[in-house]
């Protein structure tokens, strides 16, 4: 054998070699009240589950139940209209009592009176040695796994039928009053490995990066990930941030990000073969008495974790978080892609301009601009902000005020208003394939004019998704 | 203030569609929305709202303009009394102080008011007319007008341009925020085009 020159290129893992650190300075910690504390408390059983079609985008239900209908924990309420494929499993055994419709007779929930026996549906062991991608795919959508997988471009519930490039688990929640990922997985490792297992026969081996958290542990020893660690305040836990400054998105390139709790209950549902719709939530908020965190399951009564009866007068009732959550009811269900429930004062009061109006000192408002003087208080002060708009809705006029709060290679104006525009052209040539509205919450937060930046990107996005079939 | 709010509440009725003063919905609306943030909770999207809005955000630069707006009126006293002999430069900058500002004041005021008078009445007016709110941006350029006008300007050309520049350069488009020309600039451009000889004297093009 020919000696090898020293001069050579040695075959070297330049990424391997390259600190898999990513740094974000863009962004921002909101500092709100009412932090879960560390404490796990079992929620109760409560008298009925929902699953709520409008959690899911880009999906036209069709119901494969009627009223009255028995179920299991794992029976098919309803499927996609689009791709059938994509099944939407009942949390817990009993019977529908009924289906909420809205306006066109569009469903709004499917609402299941639990019977308490926890029967369930027995789906067939997966053995991941001999299991294929396509298998794989069939053993996901049979047990109900694709309403979890979203995928980008689009920010939609992924289409079973594209293969992705890769998929993308974000390690931590950054988002304001989120729970703490370390207590989500807490003894669910096992299940884990065997989600990313289940993942890796669909996408193959190195395609499944987890985004982690300086210091963050929770991940040691998982095999089959690409783990990045990204140090930076909120949005860096947004997969989006994360898959933009790993693996960006090209135009036809399609990716699939999950949820790392969804991602267990996908390992332990192929592993003992019963359906898994296990929630770890943060129930937190200035007005809740004892934020903390909650075990649950799927589309659970919001009441049995808000605990005492609540004002909702004056208390908005969030499923998800503050910036990207849904408004509900202590009557409603949980939404089926939340893992937070928060409970914030109502802003609906008119507020005097040298109290707490717009010439107020606010030394109570926490605020990314300069003419309040939050930047001067101490760090560790949190605030308890109500919902009031704080304002009203004006033009763009402010410029460069979205930019320090959007990790992203993207120019954010611009790129809201090429869809405000309708410009198709504008929109891809600005990065519209990478975004998803979520990316975009910390803009809409700090907006002096109030603009509805997350339904901006929405309706582009969709715009898009129709423009190109 | 409660008391305050609810004597607009009572009010309100009046100014709103199909009451006496219907007309002027939009005069009503911005006292209103000044004196109190009004009571908009969020719908869509995020729950949470940074506290600065427009209102706040102008006043900044407002504030920001004011010590520009003070020099200038001092300086005005000052040139004034240099010019008739009353001081010398010799003399301490801050002597006969208040003497110099009220000189100053006398000069400046006029302009400020009559900027922001006819400016915010076109502003009402485009409005009313389009039946929007009041936008916030007129306090900004009504206070730089003073600022880059030459103060011995008459009152007559600065209404004319100030009308010039709000309708040519921000209402034809749309509003604050949707204007493509800086709204103070064109006004003296406009003063310019008025009364060039006044302008090409002033600086020194001739004689």
């Amino acid at each position: 054998m020919r000696p090898r020159p020293n001069f050579a290129p040695r075959k070297v893992n330049l990424r391997e070699l390259m600190s898999r650190t990513i740094r974000i300075k863009k962004g921002a910690d909101i500092r709100l009240k009412g932090r879960p504390s560390r404490q796990v408390e079992a929620g109760s059983a409560t008298a009925t589950y929902a699953v709520q079609p409008p959690n899911y985008l880009g999906i036209v239900p069709k119901l494969e139940v009627k009223e009255g209908a028995a179920v299991q924990a794992g029976s098919i309420l309803f499927h996609s209209k689009e791709h059938p494929s994509v099944k939407f499993l009942s949390p817990v055994s009993g019977t529908v009592s009924r289906v909420l419709r809205g306006e066109k007779r569009r469903i709004l929930s499917v609402v299941i009176d639990a019977d308490g026996k926890g029967e369930s549906r027995t789906f067939e062991k997966i053995n991941l040695a001999t299991c294929d991608a396509q298998r794989m795919k069939e053993a996901m959508a049979e047990r109900g796994f694709f309403p979890f997988v979203e995928q980008r471009p689009f920010a939609t519930v992924a289409n079973p039928e594209i293969h992705p490039r890769s998929i993308h688990v974000s390690g931590f929640d950054s988002a304001p009053l989120a729970p703490d990922m370390e207590l989500v997985l807490a003894g669910r490792e096992e299940a884990f490995q065997f989600g990313i297992k289940a993942l890796q026969c669909l996408v193959g081996n190195d395609a499944i990066q987890v985004g982690i958290q300086p210091g963050q542990s929770t991940f040691d020893g998982i095999e089959g990930v690409e783990t990045t660690i990204f140090d930076g305040p909120h949005p860096s836990g947004n997969v989006g941030v994360q898959i933009h400054h790993t693996t960006p998105i090209n135009k036809g390139e399609t990716v699939w990000t999950m949820h790392a709790e969804d991602v267990a209950n996908l390992g332990e549902t192929l592993q003992t073969g019963t359906y898994c719709a296990k929630r770890t939530i943060s129930v937190a908020g200035s007005e809740h008495a004892s934020p903390k965190h909650m075990t649950t399951t799927l589309g659970c009564e919001v009441q049995s974790l808000t605990g005492d009866p609540i004002d909702e007068e004056s208390v908005r009732i969030i499923s998800g978080n503050p910036l990207t959550g849904a408004r509900t009811e202590a009557s409603g269900h949980l939404g089926g892609l939340h893992h937070q429930i928060c409970l914030l004062p109502e802003g609906n009061k008119p507020k005097f301009l040298l109290a707490d109006g717009w010439l107020g000192l606010g030394l109570d408002k926490f605020s990314l601009s300069k003419s309040y003087p939050t930047w001067l208080l101490p760090k560790t002060k949190e605030f308890a902000m109500d919902t009031c708009n704080n304002g009203e809705e004006r033009a763009f006029v402010v410029t460069g005020q979205y930019e320090p709060v959007f990790p992203f290679d993207i120019y954010p104006v611009q790129l809201l208003k090429s869809i405000l525009a309708n410009d198709i052209d504008a929109m891809e040539k600005l990065g519209i394939y990478e975004v998803a509205p979520e990316d975009f919450a910390l803009c809409e937060y700090a907006c002096t004019s109030k603009i509805a930046v997350q339904s901006i990107v929405r309706e582009g996005l969709d715009r898009l998704m129709k423009e190109l079939g | 203030m409660k008391a305050a709010h609810k004597l607009l509440d009572a009010v309100r009725p009046h100014f709103e569609e199909g009451g006496k003063l219907s007309k002027f919905w939009v005069v009503f609306d911005s006292l209103e929305t000044f004196a109190f943030t009004p009571g908009h909770a969020t719908k869509n999207g995020v729950h949470i709202r940074d506290g600065v809005d427009l209102k706040r955000t102008m006043f900044m630069v407002i504030l920001a303009l004011v010590p520009a707006l003070l020099f200038g009126t001092w300086n005005q006293g000052h040139q004034y009394l240099l010019s008739i002999g009353e001081i010398t430069v010799a003399d301490p900058l801050m002597m006969a102080f208040m003497d110099k500002m009220f000189i100053g004041a006398v000069k400046v005021l006029p302009l400020v008011v009559v900027s922001y008078g006819v400016g915010l009445g076109i502003e009402f007016l485009f409005a009313g007319m389009r039946g929007h709110s009041i936008n916030e941006g007129y306090l900004v350029s009504g206070m730089l007008i003073p600022l880059i006008m030459p103060v011995d300007v008459p009152l007559w050309m600065v209404a004319l341009a100030v009308a010039f520049a709000v309708i040519i350069a921000k209402e034809v488009f749309g509003g604050t925020g949707m204007n493509i020309l800086n709204v103070a600039l064109p006004r003296v451009h406009f003063c310019f085009l008025l009364t060039p000889n006044n302008y090409l004297v002033r600086f020194g093009f001739t004689k």
